[in-house]
């Protein structure tokens, strides 16, 4: 199942909404954000995006029995967040190379973007509603990861700390099942999406990790490598290490093992909805096959020759 | 059979059947290829060619992988 072409009605709407919302910005931060936007949108080519902020809604539909237009309402408030704390990491991460004028622009699109989230969500959540609290603990802990990231190793078996900085995206599961009288259920499903989170990151930090390498704690890939290679504390990794980690030590197939236990803990938990299983699955798919095509360099290496493997490589 | 490989089992079979050929492929092993076969091994690859006997063999130990192989990623989704 390709989750993109499944959901496409549903992201072809709330896109097209946040656009029509966006452009409602004053200028310039309507052309801005509709970039912005446009360059998440899944039915782009080449757009990097996150299908869980903006689908999660609609694959809780069942288990909150909710109608469409909720699920939409705070699909298009999940994307407002989603573009506003990719602004906020863009500078956290790189604000000292953006200079002041990129870094006010970010920081007043992402104004804007929080505006149009509160206005979303307040329209189904009234300021009462016990949507708020659970709302303040999920910025909490986006705020605590954010703050301690980089101070101690990212630990690769912690889903919980793994899925710190995105504990928003379970706001709308609190909003639903509260609004459906399930919050009873929150519990099984806030531990369902911290797993498929943490798999999500794993997967983030197995793909960034040459950009990581100035800041290894970020990376729990990294801490992996680390582990397989019993690489000396205090000594930094460098590239070559890490594609040893991947080559000889099998770190890839280790952090697709990780990632099956997180599959295996979702199945065990009742009531998830199956789309959160296929989400994972496919993930872990990917890891197994980067996993197996590093063994397959290795046994072609070692039968091959070198002279073959270059030749090979420079025919592609 | 690759087409690699089939280079490689065309240019022993004539090192076998052509005394002369096999001289030039011990001596300038790159030319002895291109001027044989038409192909190109690249500038920047350096080649070497030993000859096996009846009771003497070679065991190749290629470069570690770290060294020349890339990883490439089939993560589809991403934040």
């Amino acid at each position: 199942m390709n989750l993109t072409e499944a959901y496409a009605k549903e992201i072809e709407a709330v896109f097209a909404e946040a656009a029509e919302e966006i452009g409602r910005f004053p200028a310039p931060f309507d052309e801005k954000g509709q970039a912005l936007l446009e360059a998440a949108n899944p039915l782009r080519a080449n757009a990097g995006t996150n299908l869980i902020t903006f689908l999660l809604p609609f694959w809780l539909k069942e288990s909150a029995s909710a109608d469409e237009g909720l699920c939409k309402d705070l699909a298009v408030g999940n994307v407002f967040a989603m573009l506003q704390f990719f602004l906020l990491d863009d500078v956290m991460d790189e604000g000292d190379r953006l200079g002041r004028a990129k870094v006010t622009e970010a920081l007043v699109l992402g104004q804007w973007l929080q505006d149009s989230f509160q206005r979303y969500y307040g329209r189904r959540f009234g300021t009462e509603a016990p949507l708020w609290p659970y709302y303040r603990e999920y910025l909490a802990a986006w705020a605590t990861a954010v703050s301690r990231e980089g101070a101690s190793p990212a630990d690769p078996r912690d889903p919980s700390g793994l899925a710190g900085k995105s504990a928003l995206v379970k706001l709308c599961a609190a909003g639903m099942l509260s609004m459906a009288g399930r919050e009873d259920r929150l519990p099984v499903l806030e531990e369902a999406l911290d797993l498929v989170l943490a798999t999500l990151q794993l997967s983030d930090d197995w793909a960034d990790w040459r950009e990581d390498l100035a800041d290894e704690n970020r990376n729990a890939f990294l801490t992996l490598a680390r582990e397989k290679l019993a690489w000396p504390e205090g000594q930094p990794l460098d590239e070559r290490a890490v594609k040893r980690a991947v080559y000889q030590a099998d770190a890839v197939g280790e952090l697709a093992g990780i990632v099956r236990t997180y599959g295996e803990r979702l199945r065990e938990l009742e009531g998830v909805p199956g789309v959160l299983l296929i989400f994972c699955d496919k993930i872990y798919e990917g890891l197994r096959r980067d996993a197996e095509e590093a063994e397959e360099t290795v046994v072609r290496l070692a039968l091959g020759g070198g002279l073959s493997y270059i030749l090979s490589k420079k025919e592609k | 059979m690759t087409a690699l490989d089939s280079l490689k089992v065309q240019v022993m079979k004539k090192a076998w059947a052509e005394p002369a050929f096999k001289s030039q492929l011990l001596a300038e092993p790159k030319k002895a290829i291109k001027e044989a076969f038409g192909d190109e091994i690249p500038e920047d690859v350096e080649l070497r060619v030993v000859e096996e006997s009846k009771y003497v063999f070679y065991l190749t130990l290629p470069p570690k992988p770290e060294d020349v192989a890339d990883d490439r990623s089939n993560r589809n989704f991403v934040w």
